[in-house]
């Protein structure tokens, strides 16, 4: 059964809400599955923490295989976004620590909710670069999130991106 | 009593009987033919009244059109809906009529949703009160596609 478009930007306690700034808003962009609406681009909030720019930690829209990159100590990168479906589809988490230190380790973490009741969640300490595969369930209205960081003495580069 | 006729008078009469059932199933068929010749009319001038709200809809929104590439989307647009309404006057049911069907397309402006006339040619029209918008759906195989609903204020 074809679900309704909720959106443009929305979260799972108000699904139908105005594109806004990302570094400001609550909310993310509303996606059909990992396909574009015709007149709103796949999109989701990245927000990174780098020493370079403000405001710190900064927040955008992004793409899918659109690459993010952060240059932190304690921070790193994280993204949002939800999304409406009709069958289960995979989203792709890519990530790099460009300079790992040897000392602190890393974090890698994701999790969904949808407005049906599903819930889903992961947490584990990532290798210095790697691809995370997780499947997100049909949802008349789902919201993902994932993010990856570092706690390290130093400052590290580091990128990630979803596809 | 009964009644006892010749075999020559049965005979007349049963000829009689028969012209006259022959000339009443002659015209059912002719009303059926009719009755059909009617409803393909009616059907072909809402299809043409239809097509002439689409194709002036297209017009209106074409002037406003700011790129090509919204141009041919209204294009793309104003083709499909023109396909649409041609399969809803064609049935290819034999069994489905214009009755058949509650709810009539209309010329609605098909690039902003904006709910459509039902007058001005067009057969059928809409319930009181309501109108046809588009509306973004996800389809079955979570592309993004849209349908056409009848909407009403309270």
């Amino acid at each position: 059964m074809p679900i309704l478009r909720a959106g443009p930007w929305g979260n799972l306690g108000s699904p139908h809400e105005d594109e806004a700034d990302p570094n400001e808003s609550p909310y993310s962009p509303v996606n059909c599955g990992k396909n574009n609406w015709p007149n709103q681009t796949w999109g989701a909030i990245a927000t990174a923490e780098d020493i370079d720019i403000e405001p710190f930690p900064h927040s955008s829209v992004v793409g899918l295989n659109e690459t993010v990159t952060a240059k932190t100590d304690l921070g790193g990168i994280s993204f949002v976004f939800c999304y409406q479906a009709t069958a289960a589809f995979n989203i792709e988490f890519n990530w790099e620590i460009l300079t790992p230190h040897s000392e602190g380790l890393p974090g890698l973490g994701w999790n969904y909710n949808t407005i049906e009741g599903n819930a889903d969640s992961d947490f584990e300490t990532p290798n210095n670069f790697g691809t995370k595969t997780i499947q997100l369930p049909a949802s008349t209205f789902g919201e993902f999130s994932c993010f990856v960081d570092i706690g390290s003495p130093d400052i590290e580069d580091m990128e990630a991106s979803l596809s | 009593m009964a009644y006892k006729e010749s075999e020559s008078y049965k005979e007349a009469r049963m000829e009689h009987d028969y012209r006259a059932d022959r000339n009443r199933w002659a015209q059912e068929r002719q009303d059926k033919a009719d009755t059909s010749r009617r409803n393909k009319n009616e059907s072909k001038r809402n299809e043409r009244g239809l097509e002439r709200d689409i194709k002036d809809a297209f017009k209106n929104a074409i002037n406003d059109a700011q790129s090509t590439k919204e141009k041919r989307q209204l294009k793309k647009d104003r083709d499909e809906a023109i396909e649409q309404s041609r399969e809803r006057y064609s049935p290819t049911d034999p069994n489905t009529t214009i009755d058949d069907d509650s709810i009539d397309q209309t010329g609605s402006n098909p690039e902003n949703g904006d709910g459509g006339s039902s007058d001005g040619g067009g057969g059928g029209g809409l319930p009181d009160g309501y109108e046809e918008e588009r509306i973004d759906i996800v389809d079955a195989l979570n592309n993004a596609s849209y349908r056409w609903f009848l909407t009403k204020f309270d």
